[in-house]
């Protein structure tokens, strides 16, 4: 197949960058849309041109590292699916495909098509520890949980923190990203302990990182890789309300619970 | 107090004010609706529901507590929405193209035409700024305003009703995204009420501007007169 790719070309942070045409050829329908950007790549070594830089790692969905906006959509046109389980079979033969980073406030371009994604680690470090018991292993159903509640919170803990709700957001609202986080820990009996202190902490640490602020479009669900039902955003405002009018914790600064080694 | 203030200062907190100084203003157009609807009845019972309004002790405490809520949430709104446009996606070349560009300021847009459509409304119907004179000195037979004749004569100039509708429809874009925004922001927005919620939404912006825009159309129709 024959595909003409306009990429983000992008020297550093604070360069500035444009999108440069790309003709690429012989390329099987069977690759995945990173290999069609490793050919890509090895055709510019070879013509002694700098590689595209992007992000890459497990290729097989589960890592969330790659992060390519796609014609304008993240993860591109596919639904429910990662760059890397995108393939070429999916585009028109001769199609004019264009490349980006993520596009949002708090994520910086950093090279090409990779982007500073670290504002999600510190919102995850925000969120702090459980507490679990150590040494033998728990027995299997020790601590009951209903098959419903299991389901439920597995389908949060899905999110593989890629970003692509951010990108996909007007605002840039890490909302979707950080009801996952929450109501996957909120749900099961493992994640009480901490569960007004958790929601309190990833929140603010959410907005101390410069996220917008979701105005209800939807756009991140659709965007969502693996499909992080948009009612998580709900569950947040209710865990995140809920501890702020009777928790505790909340507008002390009391001193974070954070992880130390 | 102070977990309050702290609360006002988050992202959710804030989302939480503009719902609630919304559902303020919901249920005020709620009833104003409902009140409206009094002219299908009759002059005598508009009249003196008008009266009723006019000479109520609480008319004025009432008014500068609706003006409040409205000041809030405007002010929130704007503080949101400057707060989104500095944190944005940036420079995006994709395809979003016009209509997204236009889906995506919705509420601030549509909120505009709700602000123009008050002045105007007010200018109008409230403070008779729009066309004056006998219109609002007219009394009825039971030497109450005449608001009745009010509307009817209103609603003559073709040019006043059709922008009267035209900012209606803004009006009902506005609600039209306000149950499922609301019920989200407030945390009810759960899986097992999805289709209620949708169907709620539509009906109630449906109701309510159809309900609103009913009032001239009468009026053109002959229906009131």
């Amino acid at each position: 197949m024959r595909f003409q790719l306009n990429i983000w070309r992008q020297r550093g942070p604070d360069q500035v960058g444009d999108l440069v045409s790309y003709r690429v050829e012989e390329i099987g329908a069977d690759l995945s849309f990173l290999e069609l950007i490793d050919h890509l790549n090895e055709q510019l070594i070879s013509s002694g041109e700098r590689p595209v830089a992007f992000e890459h790692d497990c290729r097989e969905g589960i890592c969330g590292a790659c992060s390519l906006m796609i014609n304008g959509v993240p993860h591109g046109p596919m639904g429910a699916t990662t760059t890397c389980q995108l393939y070429m079979r999916n585009f028109e033969e001769g199609a004019e495909i264009t490349v980006e980073p993520w596009r949002a406030g708090p994520f910086r371009v950093i090279q090409d098509l990779v982007v500073d994604r670290s504002p999600f680690d510190r919102i995850l470090q925000a969120g702090g520890y459980v507490s679990v018991h150590t040494g033998e292993a728990p027995d299997a159903n020790g601590l009951p949980v209903s098959k419903e509640v299991a389901d439920r919170a597995f389908e949060a803990a899905n999110c593989i923190g890629c970003g692509a709700c951010v990108a996909a957001c007007p605002n840039a609202s890490a909302m979707l990203f950080v009801a996952a986080k929450v109501t996957h820990l909120a749900l099961l009996p493992q994640g009480q302990p901490e569960r007004e202190h958790r929601v309190v902490s990833m929140v603010e640490a959410m907005d101390a990182e410069g996220f917008g602020n979701c105005s209800n479009h939807y756009q991140c669900a659709d965007a969502c890789p693996k499909e992080i039902p948009i009612v998580l955003i709900a569950r947040l405002n209710r865990e995140f309300i809920n501890a702020a009018l009777l928790g505790r914790a909340f507008g002390e600064h009391s001193p974070h619970h954070v992880h130390q080694e | 107090m102070f977990r309050l203030i702290h609360l006002f200062r988050t992202s959710i907190g804030r989302k939480l004010v503009m719902a609630l100084s919304g559902v303020v203003l919901l249920l005020f157009v709620v009833g104003h609706l409902i009140g409206n609807m009094t002219i299908f009845i009759g002059p005598t019972l508009l009249n003196s529901y008008a009266h009723w309004l006019q000479h109520s002790v609480m008319l004025w405490p009432f008014r500068f507590v609706m003006l409040f809520f409205v000041a809030l949430h405007i002010v929130m709104g704007v503080t949101l929405a400057r707060e989104n446009q500095q944190t944005a996606t940036v420079g995006s070349k994709g395809s979003n193209g016009f209509v997204w560009a236009i889906r995506k300021q919705q509420m601030v847009w549509s909120g505009t035409v709700v602000l123009l459509f008050l002045f105007f409304h007010l200018a109008h119907l409230t403070l008779g700024m729009v066309d004056a004179g006998e219109l609002f000195s007219r009394l009825d037979s039971n030497q109450m305003a005449d608001v009745y004749w009010r509307v009817v004569a209103g609603f003559q100039t073709p040019w006043i009703t059709i922008l009267y509708i035209l900012l209606m429809g803004g009006v009902g874009l506005h609600l039209s995204h306000v149950v499922r925004g609301l019920l989200q922001t407030l945390g009810f927005y759960h899986e097992n009420y999805l289709s209620l919620w949708r169907y709620l939404s539509w009906g109630l912006s449906g109701v309510v501007t159809l309900g609103f825009i009913a009032i001239p159309l009468a009026v053109v129709g002959g229906v009131v007169q």
